[in-house]
């Protein structure tokens, strides 16, 4: 398996030889460009060239994040991956408005579950998160594609609102972004912009186009498919990172800054980028592939379910935790 | 529509693979098998000549002595019938273009060959088989999943069983 | 698999072997890589090898340590070039 790079600090990619050097003045260090799959650079990266041409030859992507943590943009391979077929699907789905609500309705589905999954959890080892949770049940997903946004935006409120419940520190006030005022919204941020990185690279590796999306509409400027599968693995990866990173001191305020706005620091960021790489490694055995699968992966098979959905070979149901 | 010779191999072997690879669904690309099975064929025979264009189809590669003979290397031989298969279509091709050739299969890692040699009757069975493929192809829907002892090495076995 | 390769080469391919390794694994010190590869990148590895040595006086040890799980490393002294992802 091969691993994305992280890049927190300043310094310059190039090329030496057939490999990746990361230089900046701490020294110069060799990066096996065979054992990477992406680049995420936070820091103030530069790309020699050199190093651009060889990572485009590897189909190594390399996203660029802001100060904030934002994703800004990426400088992508080729596309490879190419099927008429799927794209046309795949866009018809998303203009006639029946189909497009089947699919957008999963999805909402598939975000209840997994936040009542994480929420009984907590209630489990005693966090009194008891009516948030009757809340969200209450929420029954159906009608056209702007009913189920509204039914999806309740239950993200209501799921927000039961932070103040789970967290030992720090305070979930209201989700604010651009730039986030709390330590808390600076995390949600951070992470929900790596797991839309994330998405976006597993989509790649499909046949599906990342503009074409279900629940979000595709004229935002992002690639909204990505956003759409990355919301239903929110509280699957970026959440329980952030209650395991708080609840057990991993991070406090001196690993935030606090000027415009509050965003996490340096070290911060890289406590972050440790535990969400470990999480999304995860591995689960899947029931229907009979395999061990990573959480990562799963985003992967969201992609394959779309496709075998908008060809008609099957329905698409979403991905729901059954652990 | 141009039929290639894995077309063939994967229309024996499985119905669903062929019609997925056929409408541009190829799942190859980051294949740890794939990657080992291109790194055997450029290790292999690399003095001789390799990858032969030769009317719709390209073969891996042609002696030409007394009797042209096609040779087709691969991994393992576990999927032996549908690449026999592939091998019968590409000799059914050079005979169409008047070069009769016999065909050997080769599997270095095992040290193993096999001779093919075109009879009437699977060059019956070539024709069939391509109209066949033609009608499968051309269907709006892929086949339903069929479960075969070697869907665990497909490149598609998650796509399916997702 | 995750290896642990050191080697003992003449001093016109030091740098060969240096830099060929450098495109698989993780430098760790003179003449040490260790990481992790998959079976055809092992493959492309070994054959990479034996083509820019002299089998007849190079010498090039592969420990195949199967997962990064089967060996506790101990260090002496300053590990020179941790093995991260994070920088």
């Amino acid at each position: 398996m091969k691993d994305p790079l992280y890049i927190t600090s300043h310094g310059i990619l190039q090329r030496k030889g057939n490999t990746l050097y990361f230089v900046n003045e701490e020294g110069k260090k060799a990066l096996p460009i065979n054992r990477i799959n992406e680049i995420n650079c936070y820091g103030k990266v530069s790309l020699k060239s050199g190093a651009s041409s060889l990572l485009m030859k590897e189909g190594i992507p390399v996203n660029f994040f802001n100060m904030y943590g934002y994703y800004e943009g990426s400088l992508y391979p080729r596309v490879q991956l190419n099927s008429g077929l799927v794209v046309v699907q795949q866009s018809q789905h998303y203009s006639d408005p029946e189909k497009r609500a089947v699919i957008a309705a999963e999805i909402v589905e598939g975000i209840k579950n997994n936040i009542l999954k994480t929420l009984r959890y907590y209630l489990k080892k005693g966090k009194d998160v008891e009516p948030y949770i009757q809340d969200i049940e209450k929420e029954v997903i159906k009608g056209d594609v702007a009913q189920i946004m509204s039914n999806e935006g309740r239950i993200w409120h209501s799921y927000y609102q039961s932070f103040n419940k789970i967290l030992k520190n720090f305070e979930m006030d209201k989700r604010e972004i651009r730039p986030p005022t709390t330590e808390i919204n600076a995390l949600i941020s951070f992470g929900n912009s790596l797991l839309y990185v994330s998405a976006l690279s597993e989509i790649y590796h499909t046949y599906l186009h990342p503009s074409v999306s279900y629940l979000h509409e595709p004229a935002e400027r992002r690639f909204s498919l990505a956003l759409d599968i990355a919301d239903i693995f929110k509280p699957v990866i970026v959440e329980r990172v952030i209650f395991k990173l708080v609840n057990n001191n991993m991070l406090t305020e001196k690993d935030f800054n606090h000027d415009v706005g509050v965003l996490l620091n340096e070290k911060g960021k890289r406590i972050f980028l440790k535990e969400y790489q470990a999480k999304l490694e995860t591995t689960i055995k899947h029931p229907e592939i009979k395999r061990k699968v990573s959480y990562k992966y799963l985003m992967r098979l969201e992609c394959y379910k779309l496709i075998k959905h908008v060809l008609g070979d099957k329905e698409y149901r979403s991905f729901r935790m059954w652990w | 529509m141009r039929v290639t010779g894995v077309m063939v191999q994967y229309y024996v072997a499985c119905k669903r693979e062929l019609w997925f690879f056929a409408n541009q669904i190829n799942m190859n690309y980051d294949n740890d098998d794939i990657s080992i099975g291109r790194h055997i064929h450029e290790k292999s025979f690399s003095r001789e000549k390799k990858n032969v264009n030769l009317g719709d189809v390209s073969f891996d590669f042609v002696k030409t002595g007394e009797k042209n003979t096609i040779f087709e290397i691969k991994k393992s031989s576990k999927l032996e019938e549908p690449v026999r298969y592939q091998l019968y279509y590409y000799l059914w091709n050079a005979k169409k273009l008047g070069k009769e050739a016999d065909g050997v299969l080769v599997y270095p890692k095992e040290k193993k060959r096999e001779k093919l040699t075109l009879t009437p009757e699977k060059e019956h069975e070539i024709e069939h088989i391509i109209k066949d493929i033609e009608k499968i192809v051309s269907q709006p829907l892929p086949p339903p999943v069929v479960i075969k002892p070697y869907c665990k090495r497909c490149t598609y076995y998650e796509l399916c069983m997702v | 698999m995750y290896l642990l390769i050191v080697y003992d080469v003449d001093v016109n391919r030091v740098n060969k072997v240096n830099k060929f390794l450098k495109m698989y694994l993780h430098w760790r010190q003179n003449s040490v890589f260790e990481g992790e590869v998959s079976i055809s990148q092992f493959k492309k590895l070994k054959s990479g090898l034996k083509d820019i040595t002299n089998e007849d006086k190079d010498s090039i040890l592969i420990y195949n340590l199967k997962d990064r799980k089967n060996f506790k490393l101990e260090v002496i002294g300053i590990e020179k070039n941790p093995i991260e992802l994070i920088l």
